[in-house]
């Protein structure tokens, strides 16, 4: 351990390096990527990914994953939107943390009944789900939202767009979570050895209950800015979202094997799959290819996370 | 010697029709170190699985401090101050000491933030950690360090530390110098004698390295096919007679 060690130092600062050379490339090869309504834009698109990748990382952090993330963000937002064309906004978005909190429930409750459930029950929920914002909307979107329920989606603080003012606070509750509370302590002593923290009387499968729910809530949020990104309550919204949630968080070094991983992580992981979207998209690549490049660079995250354990 | 701090009768754990510990009797004296040796399958493992609540009891009787208690999980042993150190799930690799060391018992500030959002005093924690690091006599150089990054020694410390600390009286060790080199095996045995003699405690210890047992240790009692042979303090016997009485050349 002795000068300089690139292992502990790419460990410490990876994450932003990759994100800091995209973000230089991209400058230097587009003309409209430094522009400040791109820039804005590229806020703005990551929000909604940001705040349901938190809730993925979150049940990550215990030893489990959320799948159904991204459909729970389609559903919650209809049933938000149903609720508040007849019953105004105030009720509609207690409907939606409503729902949430029982779609975290069932996950919590299920995935807990056994090890390494989490993947099946969440994927389960997931397709349940799906059908569920189908038969809501009849597959047409909805319209004529609140004026007060889109605004989280649609307007600014000054420059800045409400969706990554939302995210700012949440990550910043997240941040005091998982560093200076003693919940936030246990998710991920449940993540790195379920034996030794139920030794210490901490119980195991009512902390991962609590990390679905958790979870939920992220999606319910994200749900809600997305009503108003798109001023409407999209059948499709959110769809396949919980597969770029788990790229970003994966991208950001947190171990699937749980424990490990930490909120800055995830908010660069979900910054740099953001400015491969954006990138890949003002340089004219083609679309069809744009999953293989982020491919690619979860790949890449994996194979430099597993370099960086090798002892 | 002092007051007896735990006594076990006649205590027996049956597996089915084996038996194995039948009708064993056992003292343990404040501020005393015992070692319990025999061959495997002698009954040691039982023996202290039993005691630490890990089994249940066949029959028999188990006394703290001249109490009868009724012991039947690991949280009831720990209640009355019986702290079992294993080798392995002793900590979270990933975690600093202090975090092991307050694992599920963090310390809230104690204000408004501590309660309501239950944030935690880390720089308590941490100042105690390194209060009772300091106290077994162990340095680390950075405290904030994961525990992977430790010697075994010293991930020892933090584990046997952890006992002391949240208030064991009576600690047994299962095999405590097993995998490790010897230098490591030295510092364990010097951190279980300083144990004792910094805190007062009473301490099992499960072995059967005789040297080690020698160098550590008051009194020996010896297992035989879950029988009670006999017991020796240290002062009056040899390696020899121990080993003698282990494989059964010995009766008595």
């Amino acid at each position: 351990m002795k000068g300089f060690d690139f292992r502990i130092f790419w460990k410490n600062y990876g994450i932003v390096i990759v994100f800091v050379i995209f973000y230089v490339i991209l400058s230097f090869t587009s003309k409209v990527f430094f522009t400040l309504n791109n820039q804005l834009n590229i806020l703005r698109q990551a929000s909604v990914l940001g705040l349901i990748s938190l809730g993925v990382f979150t049940t990550l952090k215990a030893g489990n994953v959320d799948l159904s993330v991204g459909a729970a963000l389609g559903f919650i937002g209809v049933v938000c939107a149903k609720v508040s064309l007849r019953y105004g906004t105030t009720r509609a978005i207690l409907a939606a943390f409503g729902v949430a909190l029982i779609i975290g429930l069932l996950n919590g409750f299920f995935s807990t009944r056994g090890k390494n459930l989490s993947i099946m029950v969440t994927l389960s929920m997931k397709f349940i789900l799906y059908s569920g914002t189908l038969v809501i909307t009849r597959a047409l979107p909805i319209t004529g939202l609140p004026k007060n329920l889109i605004f989280l989606g649609n307007k600014s603080i000054g420059l800045l767009p409400m969706p990554a003012v939302v995210l700012a606070i949440v990550v910043i509750i997240f941040w005091i979570y998982f560093g200076y509370t003693a919940p936030g302590r246990r998710v991920s002593a449940v993540g790195v050895s379920n034996e030794t923290s139920s030794f210490f009387g901490i119980s195991v499968k009512r902390v991962q209950m609590y990390t679905f729910i958790i979870s939920s809530f992220c999606a319910a949020l994200a749900g809600i800015v997305m009503l108003g990104r798109v001023t409407s309550g999209q059948p499709n919204a959110g769809l396949g979202a919980e597969l770029d949630a788990v790229g970003a968080v994966l991208i950001g070094g947190t171990s699937l094997q749980g424990g490990i991983g930490t909120v800055r992580g995830v908010i660069f992981g979900v910054l740099i799959l953001g400015l491969i979207n954006n990138g890949l998209n003002l340089l004219g690549v083609d679309p069809l290819w744009r999953d293989a490049a982020k491919g690619a660079v979860i790949l890449f995250a994996i194979l430099m996370d597993q370099w960086e354990r090798k002892k | 010697m002092g007051r007896v701090v735990l006594e076990v009768k006649n205590l027996s754990k049956y597996f089915g029709g084996i038996k194995a510990i039948d009708g064993i009797d056992l003292k343990l004296y404040e501020g005393e170190i015992i070692a319990i040796v025999g061959d495997n399958g002698a009954g040691k493992s039982t023996l202290i699985k039993t005691v630490s609540g890990v089994y249940k009891k066949t029959g028999g009787q188990i006394f703290i401090n001249d109490k009868e208690v009724d012991i039947n999980s690991t949280l009831d042993s720990r209640r009355n101050g019986i702290e079992t150190v294993y080798q392995s799930e002793g900590t979270l690799d990933s975690f600093d000491a202090s975090s092991n060391l307050f694992l599920g018992r963090e310390k809230l500030l104690n204000n408004f933030l501590g309660k309501s959002l239950r944030i935690m005093d880390t720089r308590y924690m941490r100042q105690e950690t390194e209060k009772l690091l300091d106290r077994v006599g162990v340095k680390v150089k950075n405290i904030n360090a994961e525990v992977r990054d430790l010697s075994g020694g010293q991930r020892q410390s933090v584990v046997v530390g952890r006992a002391v600390y949240w208030g064991g009286k009576i600690l047994i060790f299962d095999e405590p110098t097993n995998n490790l080199g010897a230098e490591q095996q030295r510092r364990v045995i010097e951190l279980i004698k300083k144990i004792r003699d910094e805190y007062g405690v009473s301490i099992i210890v499960i072995s059967h390295n005789i040297s080690h047992v020698f160098e550590l240790v008051d009194r020996i009692v010896v297992l035989r096919n879950g029988v009670k042979i006999g017991e020796r303090l240290k002062k009056d016997t040899t390696p020899t007679e121990i080993v003698s009485m282990i494989t059964g050349a010995i009766t008595n």
